[in-house]
């Protein structure tokens, strides 16, 4: 007898959720594009710094992804239910779609994200999704930092401060006034960009996901002491950064400082710094516990 | 309506109800709001509204801003960090030469403006830039709520200006500083950004800024607080003067 053609495995599959496959298809009809043009615009720079500050997104998203991904099977068993709030998130991300303002459009994504996890399994659904939707938040293009850098002010002039402190050390001539580094009459900004802004998010975003993936998150004291530790090398790496762009503005080595600044270099040094994350990570997994027990010798009352 | 909870795994009425109901909404905004653009392969997205008055303000860069009562008795460009700012040295009305200023009277200050150099660009750095890079030691901050009333045809507003003194090695100044646009102004960037989102969603349109700088020469090391008063008075009449001229909106023909 002729075997009838029988659909390929996957498809079976899919055909076994319709409504399902026609909500993801319609995200991807609304999102493809918007989401193209976040990459489009990290990979070539071509959008604005603000957008830059998310370009952790590059790897957070296709994560985030991932993991919701590889939890499919736990979503399909959790029960069916809802909550209403995901009906206002929905509404909330249509009007924000809607509006076609780059800002709207952006938060639009995590908040229809969200609404849609809210309609379809409730909160159970957002517990178990909640890490992904994270990822994805903090990867959405905001005005964000904008709003915070004038908050930076005390951390530019202290990175401002240890930068000239190092040069002064190694003997060369150098004036600090308040955010600005005057090196042989050639004067260094720190910008709130240059105070490492952006690269300590970047850090920080990138921990997170270390945190996860390596199953660190589990240890309260583990996941602490390992934030410190970015905070700190970050910092740390940025101070370093604007002292070695000051000595090369003030040495007159242009192309060096451009390399360093706006070039692959920059990006060199903000790639070791990330691998040294991984380094402080590994050393956090290998000689800090997962907790610390105290108890109370009470044999000697 | 409480949520409905089943151990089997069939898909109860209400489910498949919110996934039409998602499928629904989802495909109007689609179809409202994302269709249009396929065909057109423009995505509004991808570039902010226009920002109101642009050409305007920016033309401040070239022509000198006139200034209710005063005179102005010298414009020249002058670079201060990444920008160039327009200076103009401000004479009182009826005065033929510059004197000491006093607190009860100030005769003569210097104006620097600095308009948004492209639509791209929000309020940053560029006040204090324009202090720090002109070697001026500052300090006696204040934040003055100043309002702005009795305009023709406009509605009142206000403007929050930092009043502070700078003290520089040949004089030291008292200074006013605030970014301003059309319907009010603020010098903090993050003020400017609420009032640029309502305009946004409301009109569709970027709201412009322009920094605005007044440096009034005082004996050295003076006390700025005897000469807050007067510099209110001087900062009200230069932002009217802003909202009348280059910030004016265009009033509808009859």
């Amino acid at each position: 007898m002729q075997q009838l053609k029988t659909p390929t495995p996957i498809l079976q599959k899919l055909m076994r959720y319709p409504l399902d496959i026609a909500i993801l298809g319609l995200l991807l009809c609304l999102y493809g594009p918007l989401l193209w043009h976040w990459v489009d615009g990290w990979l070539n720079k071509s959008i604005s710094i603000q957008h830059e500050y998310f370009s952790h997104g590059l790897l957070g998203i296709p994560f985030a992804a991932y993991i919701a991904w590889t939890l499919r099977r736990k979503w399909f068993n959790l029960p069916d239910g809802w909550h209403p709030a995901g009906l206002g998130l929905l509404a909330v991300g249509s009007i924000f779609y809607l509006s076609g303002l780059p800002d709207g459009v952006n938060i639009s994504f995590p908040i229809m994200l969200a609404g849609t996890v809210l309609l379809l399994k409730g909160l159970a659904g957002l517990r178990l999704y909640g890490f992904p939707l994270v990822l994805v938040l903090l990867a959405t293009p905001t005005q964000v930092p904008y709003l915070i850098e004038p908050y930076a002010l005390p951390l530019q002039r202290f990175i401002a401060a240890v930068a000239g402190f190092i040069l002064s050390q190694l003997g060369i001539q150098v004036t600090v006034d308040q955010i600005y580094l005057l090196v042989n009459s050639q004067l260094v900004e720190v910008a709130p960009h240059c105070a490492g802004l952006k690269i300590l998010f970047t850090a920080l975003y990138v921990g997170l996901m270390l945190t996860y993936w390596t199953g660190v998150w589990r240890s309260k004291l583990q996941t602490g002491i390992f934030f410190v530790g970015i905070i700190f090398i970050s910092v740390s790496g940025n101070i370093l950064r604007n002292t070695i762009l000051s000595f090369f503005h003030g040495t007159y080595q242009e192309d060096m400082f451009a390399w360093f600044h706006e070039g692959w270099g920059g990006d060199l040094y903000s790639g070791t710094m990330l691998l040294l994350l991984v380094v402080w990570l590994s050393a956090i997994q290998k000689y800090v516990p997962s907790r610390v027990n105290l108890k109370a010798d009470t044999s000697t009352l | 309506m409480t949520s409905v909870t089943t151990t089997s795994k069939s898909a109860k009425p209400t489910a498949r109800l919110l996934k039409i109901i998602l499928i629904v909404v989802l495909a109007a905004v689609v179809a409202i709001g994302t269709l249009p653009h396929y065909f057109s392969g423009k995505w509004p997205w991808a570039a902010y509204p226009p920002t109101a008055l642009l050409k305007q303000v920016k033309a401040v860069r070239e022509t000198p801003l006139e200034v209710t009562g005063w005179q102005v008795t010298s414009a020249q460009k002058v670079s201060v960090g990444d920008h160039d700012w327009q200076h103009q040295n401000m004479l009182l009305a009826g005065q033929a030469e510059p004197s000491a200023n006093q607190p009860n009277q100030i005769n003569h200050f210097e104006l620097l403006l600095l308009p948004q150099p492209s639509h791209k660009d929000q309020p940053a750095v560029e006040l204090l830039d324009v202090v720090a890079l002109n070697d001026l030691k500052a300090d006696s901050y204040q934040d003055i709520n100043i309002p702005i009333t009795g305009l023709q045809d406009q509605s009142p507003s206000s403007i929050k200006i930092r009043f502070l003194r700078g003290i520089g090695d040949q004089q030291t100044y008292a200074i006013a500083q605030w970014y301003a646009w059309p319907n009010g102004g603020s010098y903090a960037p993050g003020d400017w950004f609420w009032v640029d989102l309502r305009s946004q969603w409301l009109t569709r349109q970027r709201t412009p800024w322009l920094s605005v700088s007044l440096f009034v020469p005082i004996e050295p090391v003076g006390r700025v607080r005897d000469y807050r008063d007067a510099v209110i008075q001087i900062s009200q009449t230069v932002q009217a003067s802003l909202i009348s001229g280059p910030m004016a909106r265009p009033s509808p023909a009859n």
